[in-house]
C-alpha cells in the first residue's frame, strides 16, 4: 500500500461536478486548510484505448464552512440575550466544509524518483477520495529531487514547515523576478532571502537602494560565505578621454532635449574644452559653462572678425543660451549630488566605508564581479538623479554584456522602490530616464545574464510592458484593489480565487509562480532577521521628537553664517551678548535685534 | 397586546382571511363588517373564561438564568425523514429516523450526539418485502400503499425514541417531533398486513409475538413502554391537523366536572363551531408569549365507531395524549405539545421547549427539534439519485429485450405522458 490508497491519509471525498481545472470536495474538520497540496487517484484514459490510475495534484484555493444546524435566527436571539451557544441545545459539530481545489496536474501513479506533472486530460472522479500527501511526497513533486539544479531556497509551504520550498535559480537569474507587496509585506525580506541565495551560489549582484534596506549585508559581511565581497557605492560622475561621452548621456538623462543645432555646438564646445582624465563631471560642466558664456559674450560683440567656419556667428544666441541652461541644470543636479554624498559620508562614516562609485562604462570590473555585492545606495538624492544614476550604471553594464566583451561575468541587478524607476505612463515618465533602460534589459537581459529584481509596493504604479517580461512573481500581501487587479492582469497564471488571498496574507507569507516553480505556491519566507540593518530602517522616531533638544541645535547653529558680520551695536555694547543668546530660554528682544539691523540697511541701499 | 389588538394584527393573516371570506360568503353582508368584532368577542369571552378557571399557565423565559442552570443535562430530540421517490413499477419505502442528544454547557468533545436510530429502505412491491407481511395469496396484497408508508413512518419514529430513552437512561427530557400518539384505527382495516417478525423485532427491540406485529399492538406497546420511560417524553407538532379538538374537549370536561351549566357549554360550542376556527388559530389571539394552556387529555383514538372490529378491544385501551398549546411569542402561532398521562415535571419540560423554541424567535418552534430534523431528513439529491438509477435499469432491461413495443413502452413511461404540453399541437 502506498500513501496514495492509505485511508489514514484520507481528508474528504469529491463532490459535485469536477472538470479538468478544478473539483470540489467535502473536507474532514481540521484536515486541511488553504493552499496545501492535496491528491487523488482517479483513472486516466491513454493512447491504447485504455485507461490507468494517475495521480491528480491540486491545490485547495477555498473552504467554505457551514453549519447547516445554526440558523440565523438563532444567533440573533444568542445575541439579544447574551448567551453562549455552548449553554443551549443549539448544536456546533455538524459543520460542513466544502473546499475548491485548484488542478495542478497529474503524475504517474508509480513514478519513484522523481515526479513529472502532465496536464489533466479528463476530470476526476466524482465520489474520490482525496489525500493529504506527506512530505516526502510533495518534495519530490516540487522537484526538491533534482539535487543537480541550483536553487534558491525561499521559504517552506505556508502551513507545512517540513516542506522547503526553492526558485530555480537559472530561470530568476535569466527570467527576471518580481517581488509585489504593500508596506510591511515583507518584500525586502524575501529580496533579502533570495539574494542570500544567490549569494551562497557566488553569483555577481548590484543593488540600487533607496533607503538602506541592503545596509545589513555590510554590516553582517562576516556572516557570509568566505571570499563574498560587499561594496558601497554612492554616485559620482568622471568624465576622461575615454568616457568624454558621459556629459552627453547626463545631458540627455537630465537635461531637456536638444535640437541638431544644440547639439552641434555643444560638440563644438566639448571639442575646444581639454579634459583631464578624473575631472569631476561637475568641473568639466562648469568650464563647459564658461565657454558657452564666452561665446554668447562673442556673438553679444557681433565679432566680424572671426569668420572661421566653426565662427560662433554660425550659432545664434538663442542655441548658445538653450545649451547653456541645459548645462546649468545638469550642473546644479550634480552639485546637489555632491553635496549629498558629503553629508551621507560625514554622517554615515563611522559604520560604513563608502566608495565613490566607478565608472561604469570604463571600470564595470569594480563593479560586477564574482562573489561581490554591489550596494548604490541612493538614499537623500532627488528622482531625477536616482533615476539617472541608475540608468547609466544599468545602461554600461548591458553594453559590455551585449558587446560580448568578456569583461564582467553574469549578474544580477536588484531594484528597489521599482516604481520610482520604471514608472507607468499615467505616472508621468519624463524625468525618469531609468524606464527606457530597464525595458532594454528586460525585453534582452536574458540572452545575456542580465537578469533583473523588481521590488515594489505598488504594482499598479509600474509600467506594464517591464512587469510582464518578468517571468516568475513572489507576491506577497496586497490589499490595494488597483494593485491587485494589476497584479492579475500580468500573472497568466493567477487564479481569481488566489488573487483574493492576496490580502489575506500576513507578513513573508505570499504566493510565488511563474518559470522558477514547477506551480503556483503559497510560501512562508524564511526571515534572515542577522542580515537586517541595525543603524537603518526601524529607527524610533517618537523617541527622537521627545528627546529633541530645539533650544540646543538652535544656539549650536545661531552664527553659524553671520558670525563673520559686523559686530551688532548690541554684541559692542556687551561683549557677553552672544553668551547671552545662546541660553537655552532667549529673551525677545535678544532673538529680534541683529538681523532686523542688518536687513533694514540692505533696505537702504536698495532705496 | 389586548385581545382586540391582536386580531387586528391577525386579520391579513392566511387562515384569518379565509375564514372570513367563507363566514362572510355563507352569512351575507351584516357579517362582512361584524367579523372582527365577533371573533373579537368569541376571544375576549373565551380568554375570561379559561383564566377565571385556571386554565391558562405561563412558562418562564429567562434564558440568562435558564440556560446555565441546565448544565450538565442531556435532552434528546427524535425526528424521522422519508425519502420522496416517485418509481412506475416499484414502490419504494426509504425511512430513516436520527436523534440529537446534547448537553447544554458541556465543553467536552461528548456534548453532542448524533445518530440515526432507525431505518428502512425497502421496496412494498417486492415479492418478499422486509417490512410487511405478504398474504399468501399475492392477489390479497394490501393495496393502500400510502397507509403503509405511514404506518411505517409513524411506528418507527416513535420506535426510535424508545430506543434512544433505553440506550441514553441520562435523558432529562425526550422530544419527537410530531405527535406523540396518532390515531392508530385508520390501520386497522381487514387485510391491513402485519409487520415481519424482523421489522417487528427491530422496532420493538425484542422478539414480537405473531399476533402482536399489527400496527395496532405493536403501536400500543411501543408507546407504553415509552410512557414507562425515565425521561418524560413530549411530541411537538410544528403543523396543526385543523380542528378544535382540545377547546372542545376542555369545555366538554368542564362540564361532565360540573364547572359548567349546559346552556353555557352549548352556546360555548356553538360560538366554536360557527366561526370553524381551529385550535391554534383561536388560542393564537388568546394566549400571550410564553402562556399554555393547562394540559387536558384529548382522546385521540376517537370516535370509537370507525374502529375496526378486530381491534376495538385494542383501541379501547390506547394511551391518551395530554395536550396543550404553547404560545412561544407573541408574533407567531401557538404549537401543539402532548404528553403522556401522569407525566413528571410538565412544567419545567414546558420551560424548556419554550427556551428551545424562543432560540427560533422568528419561527417560534424548538430549535433542537429543526436540527435533528435537518439531520433525519432523507435529501432530494439522494432521492432523485435512486429514481434516476431505477429509471436506468428499467430502460436497460427493456432494451435487452429486443420487445420493440416494451422498448417503446418504457419510454413513453419514462419520459412524458402523451397529455404533456409538450405534446400540444403547435400552430
Amino acid at each position: 500500500m502506498t500513501w496514495i490508497t492509505n485511508s489514514e491519509n484520507m481528508i474528504g471525498t469529491v463532490v459535485g461536478n469536477t472538470s479538468t481545472d478544478s473539483y470540489k470536495f467535502i473536507l474532514r474538520s481540521f484536515r486541511a486548510k488553504v493552499g496545501d497540496i492535496v491528491a487523488t487517484l482517479s483513472a486516466i484514459p491513454d493512447d491504447n484505448k485504455s485507461h490507468g490510475n494517475a495521480i491528480i495534484w491540486g491545490r485547495i484555493v477555498s473552504i467554505d464552512r457551514h453549519n447547516p444546524f445554526f440558523p440565523a435566527e438563532a444567533a440573533q436571539e444568542l445575541a439579544e440575550q447574551n448567551l453562549r451557544l455552548i449553554d443551549t441545545v443549539l448544536s456546533t459539530s455538524r459543520d460542513y466544509l466544502n473546499a475548491e481545489v485548484l488542478i495542478l496536474g497529474s503524475s504517474d501513479e508509480d513514478s519513484t524518483s522523481q515526479m513529472d506533472l502532465s496536464p489533466l486530460t479528463y476530470p476526476v472522479q466524482p465520489a474520490a477520495r482525496v489525500i493529504n500527501p506527506p512530505a516526502s511526497a510533495i518534495k519530490k513533486l516540487l522537484g526538491a529531487s533534482e539535487d543537480n539544479v541550483p536553487k534558491l531556497h525561499v521559504g517552506s509551504l505556508l502551513g507545512r514547515s517540513d516542506v522547503d520550498v526553492s526558485l530555480a535559480a537559472n530561470k530568476v537569474v535569466s527570467r527576471h523576478l518580481a517581488i509585489l507587496a504593500m508596506t510591511g509585506g515583507g518584500k525586502t525580506v524575501a529580496a533579502r532571502r533570495i539574494i542570500l541565495a544567490l549569494i551562497g551560489h557566488g553569483y555577481p549582484i548590484v543593488i540600487f537602494d533607496p533607503h538602506g534596506d541592503y545596509l545589513g549585508f555590510y554590516e553582517n559581511r562576516a556572516k557570509l560565505p568566505p571570499g563574498t565581497d560587499v561594496k558601497l557605492f554612492y554616485p559620482m560622475m568622471k568624465v576622461s578621454e575615454e568616457n568624454i561621452t558621459v556629459v552627453s548621456d547626463l545631458l540627455a538623462k537630465m537635461g531637456r532635449k536638444m535640437t541638431d543645432a544644440q547639439h552641434d555646438f555643444f560638440n563644438k564646445i566639448v571639442m575646444e574644452t581639454k579634459i583631464s582624465d578624473g575631472t569631476k563631471a561637475s568641473d568639466y560642466i562648469l568650464e563647459l559653462i564658461q565657454r558657452a558664456e564666452n561665446t554668447a559674450a562673442k556673438i553679444a560683440r557681433k565679432d566680424k572678425e572671426d569668420d572661421a567656419e566653426d565662427s560662433p556667428k554660425k550659432f545664434g544666441a538663442t542655441t548658445v543660451n538653450a545649451v547653456k541652461r541645459s548645462l546649468s541644470f545638469v550642473l546644479n543636479a550634480l552639485k546637489q549630488m555632491e553635496q549629498n554624498n558629503k553629508v551621507l559620508c560625514e554622517r554615515l562614516k563611522d559604520d560604513y566605508q563608502f566608495h565613490e562609485m566607478p565608472d561604469p562604462k570604463r571600470d564595470p570590473e569594480d563593479i560586477v564581479r564574482k562573489k561581490q555585492v554591489s550596494i548604490f545606495y541612493l538614499a537623500g538624492y532627488d528622482h531625477l538623479t536616482q533615476s539617472t544614476i541608475v540608468s547609466m550604471v544599468l545602461d554600461a553594464l548591458f553594453s559590455h554584456r551585449a558587446a560580448l566583451t568578456n569583461r564582467i561575468p553574469p549578474f544580477q541587478t536588484v531594484i528597489e522602490e521599482a516604481h520610482n524607476f520604471i514608472p507607468s505612463r499615467q505616472e508621468g515618465t519624463d524625468e525618469t530616464p531609468s524606464l527606457m533602460t530597464v525595458r532594454k534589459v528586460i525585453t534582452e537581459g536574458r540572452k545575456f545574464g542580465t537578469g533583473l529584481m523588481i521590488i515594489s509596493q505598488r504594482p499598479a504604479r509600474l509600467d506594464e510592458t517591464i512587469l510582464t517580461q518578468c517571468n516568475s512573481f513572489l507576491v506577497l500581501r496586497l490589499v490595494n484593489p488597483k494593485d491587485k487587479n494589476f497584479v492579475r492582469s500580468v500573472m497568466e497564471n493567477l487564479s481569481e480565487s488566489d488573487a483574493n488571498i492576496l490580502q489575506t496574507f500576513g507578513p513573508g507569507q505570499g504566493i510565488v509562480s511563474g518559470q522558477a516553480v514547477r506551480f503556483p505556491l503559497l510560501v512562508k519566507v524564511h526571515h534572515d532577521k542577522n542580515f537586517e540593518s541595525s543603524k537603518i530602517g526601524d529607527e524610533d522616531f517618537l523617541k527622537a521628537a521627545a528627546s529633541w533638544n530645539e533650544s540646543g541645535t538652535r544656539a549650536r547653529n545661531r552664527g553659524a553664517f553671520t558670525a563673520a558680520a559686523a559686530p551688532t551695536p548690541a554684541a559692542k555694547a556687551s561683549p557677553d551678548a552672544n553668551k547671552k543668546e545662546q541660553q537655552p530660554a532667549p529673551s525677545k528682544a535678544a532673538r529680534s535685534d541683529p538681523p532686523s539691523l542688518k536687513f533694514s540697511a540692505v533696505a537702504k541701499r536698495k532705496r | 397586546m389586548e385581545i382586540q389588538d391582536r386580531i387586528e394584527s391577525k386579520i391579513t393573516q392566511g387562515d384569518f382571511l379565509a375564514n372570513m371570506l367563507r363566514v362572510a360568503r355563507s352569512e351575507g353582508p351584516r357579517l362582512q363588517h361584524a367579523f372582527v368584532e365577533h371573533v373579537g368577542n368569541l376571544a375576549e369571552k373565551l380568554s375570561v373564561f379559561l383564566r377565571a378557571n385556571g386554565r391558562v399557565q405561563k412558562a418562564a423565559y429567562n434564558p440568562a438564568e435558564f440556560w446555565p442552570r441546565q448544565k450538565g443535562r442531556a435532552f434528546g430530540f427524535v425526528d424521522g425523514g422519508v425519502a420522496a421517490i416517485d418509481l412506475p413499477g416499484a414502490s419504494p419505502l426509504g425511512i430513516r429516523v436520527g436523534s440529537y442528544v446534547v448537553r447544554p454547557g458541556d465543553e467536552s468533545g461528548e456534548r453532542e450526539e448524533f445518530k440515526i436510530e432507525f431505518s428502512i429502505v425497502d421496496d412494498l412491491y417486492a415479492e418478499e418485502p422486509l417490512t410487511f407481511d405478504v398474504p399468501e395469496d399475492i392477489e390479497d396484497r394490501y393495496d393502500d400503499r400510502a397507509k403503509l408508508r405511514d404506518a411505517a413512518r409513524i411506528i418507527s419514529e416513535i420506535a426510535a425514541a424508545l430506543a434512544l430513552s433505553r440506550r441514553r437512561q441520562d435523558l432529562g427530557v425526550l422530544l419527537v417531533h410530531g405527535p406523540l400518539i396518532n390515531p392508530a384505527a385508520p390501520y386497522g382495516p381487514p387485510g391491513f398486513p402485519h409487520f415481519t417478525a424482523e421489522a417487528a423485532e427491530s422496532l420493538f427491540g425484542a422478539a414480537v409475538a405473531r399476533d402482536e406485529r399489527h400496527f395496532i399492538p405493536l403501536y400500543r406497546q411501543i408507546l407504553e413502554q415509552l410512557k414507562e420511560a425515565s425521561a418524560p417524553v413530549f411530541g411537538v407538532v410544528e403543523r396543526d391537523g385543523g380542528g378544535r379538538p382540545l377547546l372542545e374537549r376542555l369545555i366538554l370536561t368542564m362540564y361532565q366536572a360540573g364547572d359548567l351549566p349546559e346552556a353555557e357549554k352549548r352556546a360555548g360550542l356553538a360560538l366554536l363551531r360557527k366561526y370553524d376556527l381551529s385550535d391554534a388559530q383561536i388560542l393564537d389571539v388568546v394566549l400571550e408569549a410564553g402562556e399554555y394552556l393547562t394540559p387536558t387529555t384529548v382522546p385521540r383514538q376517537e370516535p370509537s365507531n370507525k374502529w375496526p372490529k378486530d381491534w376495538d378491544e385494542n383501541l379501547k385501551v390506547y394511551p391518551n395524549p395530554l395536550t396543550t398549546f404553547l404560545k412561544p411569542s407573541e408574533t407567531v402561532r401557538p404549537f401543539r405539545v402532548e404528553t403522556f398521562e401522569g407525566a413528571r415535571n410538565h412544567e419545567e419540560a414546558m420551560t424548556l421547549i419554550l427556551a428551545t423554541a424562543r432560540l427560533l424567535p422568528g419561527y417560534g418552534f424548538p430549535v433542537a427539534l429543526d436540527i435533528v430534523d435537518k439531520f433525519a431528513k432523507v435529501p432530494s439529491w439522494l432521492s432523485k439519485e435512486i429514481g434516476a438509477g431505477h429509471k436506468a435499469v428499467l430502460l436497460r432491461k427493456a432494451f435487452e429485450s429486443d420487445d420493440r413495443k416494451l422498448q417503446e413502452y418504457a419510454i413513453k413511461m419514462l419520459s412524458v405522458s402523451s397529455r404533456d404540453w409538450f405534446f400540444r399541437p403547435k400552430a
